[in-house]
């Protein structure tokens, strides 16, 4: 692999997607290019139904594309094939995933579901456990460890969701509209967080947000318009 | 804690934290409990049976029956010696079988006459035990504690043991005694001396006994012959036989002493004579030649355990069925008594029956119990595997049960599964995360459900009488009990029999199949759910 590629947490080229629909095929991605390098950000926008969501998750081979070249820290896939069981590992350790819908397990405490990221990515230990800790702490929910996500507010469930796509040390953060459920304050607050924490962990991270002032806050703000991305 | 994350998470759904334990957890548990103890009390209580109907068909007629096709031709006495010297045959006891009819005061009644030989007494069919069953229930409390139970030696040729139903129809009885007067336990003495009677033979007759002491230590006995009081007897004495019709009377002093004109009266009812016609008496009259009945005392009172022994029946000696069939020196068969190696085992009895055969000659039979039974323990096991039959569904209820639930689950779940895929899981963990809460709660419900056997087997009687208290009532329940022998069933637990083991292996083991099997439907679903699609769900 070329020291160009390695430059970087994560990239794609070319991806290009398309949906059957009815007779013809629905084109969503056309040729999106993505360049993410670990501790800045990057923003998307775009009209609703235009592909955003799609787009991460090719990012995240939770999909396969038409066409193009994908590397996650300079690894490569190919975005072509239907994701694989070494897809689901190297993704563990390397991607981490903030959604809208917070999607806490309910059966499980705030410092348990943080855990699981550990656990999935075969990483539990003790200095997991610290490190979680130590993230409940960063994102402002401190002492609610024991507690269910159900007796949490929205802000603070989200604050859980990122501190465990944090834990393993991912290169990229991928986030999906993650403030959209958070009314106008505490969505400023998660927002702040989120931006913040990705530079502190030296995380890549790639916003979906229809909201122009959070995109201006990133360090690199795109749009997505008819499959393709272009500097906003 | 290095658990595979899809065990840990799988835990999780089972016994959330803070929760302890989900309610589908809880139903799904016990549903799986129910089944499996229901199935494992079911053939256990099957097994109880049949094991209990075994002991008693074996009891009434020994492990095998030899018999001669057209009667022994020579003397019976060899063909025991031949039999007797085979290596695997314990004991042999001859029979001589036919109907006889009993008169008493009127009352008749025709039973199944059954010579035995009263030296071998019981080796082969315990009579002894028979005899138990059947003597106490006709004596009252008073007389029972006096009166001895009647043993094999009272056997002799001109006395006959009845079934409980041959005697009740003749109102016969054997000899019987109560105790009438006891100073030493009266009220103004509050001793506890105790006399019993050590023998009381078939040949007492009725009348009043005194027993009246001299001392602290010694006493004299008076019969009602002659009212005269008798020579002394001592309570430390051996006391010895007096001969036929006369009753041993034993004395245990109490803490209280026994003092000069302490008296026990006993009151004596000598045994029922009865009458005895024969078929070849019917014979003899044909000929212008009548004989008069035999008579015969009644010995004792006994009950067979097994429903299938004639109701109506009669023990004699050897002898006096001979005598009766004008049959002197004949015998119809042997009832047969196998070493226990050969006896536990069907084919080894099968296989021992054969060699036995060959080794007497072509014209005998020898048919081991559970031949001569055969259509009674086809209906027992067939009875059986038609319960199995009909609980074999009911498993699968529970099971289905447990997939809809666990399917339901997927369904509400389908975003986190979503989630799970993006955070790094594999289809495989996915399912496993499924199949092993089905696994989880076969599991709990296989050891639970034991549990609940081993309680049911451990309370069976106390439990029984309750049910069946609340649905035949008081006296309902007591015929119910009485006849299926309930109280008497011998329900193995797993660690003292390796088919009680077994059928506990079994039937755990079904629970764990299926419910994982449940299990896996709702896994195999969540496994092959397209992770985009999942998080998009709503
Ligand atoms: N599995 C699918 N099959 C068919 N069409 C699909 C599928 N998934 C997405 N689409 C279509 O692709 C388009 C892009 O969807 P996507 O969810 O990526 O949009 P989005 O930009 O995230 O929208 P929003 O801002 O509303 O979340 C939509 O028109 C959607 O209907
Ligand atoms: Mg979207």
């Amino acid at each position: 692999m070329s020291d160009d590629n390695k430059r970087f947490a994560l990239e794609a080229k070319g991806l290009a997607k398309t949906f059957p629909y009815g007779e013809e095929r629905l084109k969503v991605l056309v040729d999106a290019d993505m360049r993410v390098v670990a501790g800045r950000s990057i923003s998307i926008r775009g009209e609703s139904g235009c592909g955003k969501t799609t787009l991460l998750n090719l990012l995240a081979r939770l999909d396969f594309a038409d066409t193009g070249e994908l590397y996650w820290n300079g690894e490569s896939y190919d975005p072509k094939l239907p994701p694989g069981p070494r897809d689901a590992a190297r993704r563990a350790c390397l991607i981490g995933v903030v959604y809208q819908a917070y999607y806490l397990i309910p059966e499980m405490n705030v410092l348990e579901n943080v855990l699981l990221a550990a656990r999935l990515a075969g990483s539990m230990g003790k200095d997991a456990k610290q490190r979680a800790r130590e993230l409940l702490n960063r994102v402002g929910v401190t002492n609610r460890e024991r507690q269910l996500p159900q007796k949490l507010s929205g802000g603070e469930r989200q604050r859980v969701a990122i501190a465990r796509a944090l834990l393993n040390r991912p290169k990229v953060i991928l986030a999906d509209e993650p403030t959209g459920n958070l009314d106008e304050r505490s969505a400023g607050d998660v927002m702040e967080l989120l931006l913040e924490a990705c530079r502190e962990e030296d995380a890549g991270l790639v916003l979906v947000t229809h909201n122009p002032s959070f995109a201006k806050a990133t360090d690199e703000a795109l749009n997505l318009v008819k499959g393709e991305l272009s500097p906003a | 804690m290095k658990l595979p994350w899809a065990f840990y998470l799988s835990w999780k759904q089972l016994f959330p934290t803070g929760r302890g334990v989900s309610f589908f957890s809880i139903l799904s548990v016990f549903g799986v409990a129910l089944g499996v103890n229901v199935m494992i009390v079911v053939v256990a209580f099957m097994n109880g049976f049949q094991d209990k109907f075994r002991t008693d068909i074996i009891d009434s007629q020994g492990h095998a029956r030899a018999e001669m096709a057209y009667g022994s031709s020579g003397d019976w006495k060899d063909d025991m010696k031949k039999l007797e010297s085979q290596p695997k045959v314990q004991a042999v006891a001859p029979y001589l079988n036919g109907h006889l009819l009993l008169e008493h005061f009127g009352n008749r009644s025709i039973p199944f006459a059954m010579g035995v030989d009263p030296v071998r007494g019981d080796t082969v069919i315990p009579v002894s035990e028979f005899l138990a069953e059947g003597s106490p229930k006709i004596l009252a409390v008073e007389a029972s504690r006096i009166t001895p139970l009647p043993v094999v030696d009272d056997l002799q040729d001109d006395v006959v043991f009845l079934s409980r139903q041959a005697a009740d129809k003749l109102g016969a009885h054997p000899a019987a005694a109560l105790l009438t007067t006891d100073h030493n336990s009266s009220s103004n003495r509050v001793g506890n001396g105790i006399m019993v009677l050590r023998k009381l033979d078939p040949f007492v007759e009725s009348g009043t006994w005194k027993v009246r002491f001299e001392d602290d230590g010694s006493y004299r006995v008076t019969d009602p012959y002659d009212e005269e009081w008798e020579d002394l007897f001592f309570v430390s004495e051996k006391i010895e036989n007096l001969g036929e019709g006369i009753p041993l009377f034993e004395i245990t002093p109490g803490s209280t002493p026994f003092a000069k004109g302490d008296l026990f009266t006993i009151e004596i009812f000598g045994a029922s004579v009865i009458d005895v016609y024969s078929p070849s008496m019917l014979e003899k009259a044909k000929d212008d030649e009548l004989l008069p009945p035999r008579q015969v005392r009644v010995g004792g009172i006994f009950e067979v355990p097994w429903q299938g022994f004639h109701l109506d029946a009669l023990f004699g000696t050897l002898r006096f069925m001979q005598e009766m069939n004008g049959q002197s020196g004949v015998v119809h068969g042997f009832n047969l008594k196998f070493v226990p190696e050969v006896a536990s085992d069907t084919q080894a009895l099968a296989d021992a029956c054969m060699n036995t055969r060959s080794s007497l000659g072509e014209n005998w039979s020898v048919v081991p119990w559970f031949v001569e039974n055969a259509w009674f323990f086809d209906l027992l096991k067939f009875e059986e595997y038609l319960m199995v039959l009909i609980m074999v569904p009911i498993g699968l209820v529970a099971a289905f049960a447990i997939a809809i639930a666990l399917m339901t689950s997927v369904l509400r779940k389908t975003r986190e599964i979503g989630l799970l895929v993006a955070m790094g899981g594999s289809r495989l963990s996915i399912g496993t995360v499924f199949t092993m809460q089905g696994f989880v709660i076969g599991l709990l419900g296989a050891v639970l459900g034991w549990g609940m056997a081993l309680l049911f087997i451990c309370y069976r009687d106390s439990l029984m009488s309750f049910i069946v208290r609340n649905i035949a009532g008081e006296e309902g329940g007591a015929g119910v009990a009485q006849f299926y022998d309930f109280y008497s069933l011998r329900v193995p637990y797993p660690w003292d029999s390796a088919d009680s083991l077994q059928n506990f292996l079994t039937f755990g083991a079904f629970a764990v199949g299926v419910s994982t099997l449940a299990g896996f439907l709702p896994a195999w679903k969540a496994a092959r759910l397209n992770p985009s699609e999942a998080l998009r769900s709503e």
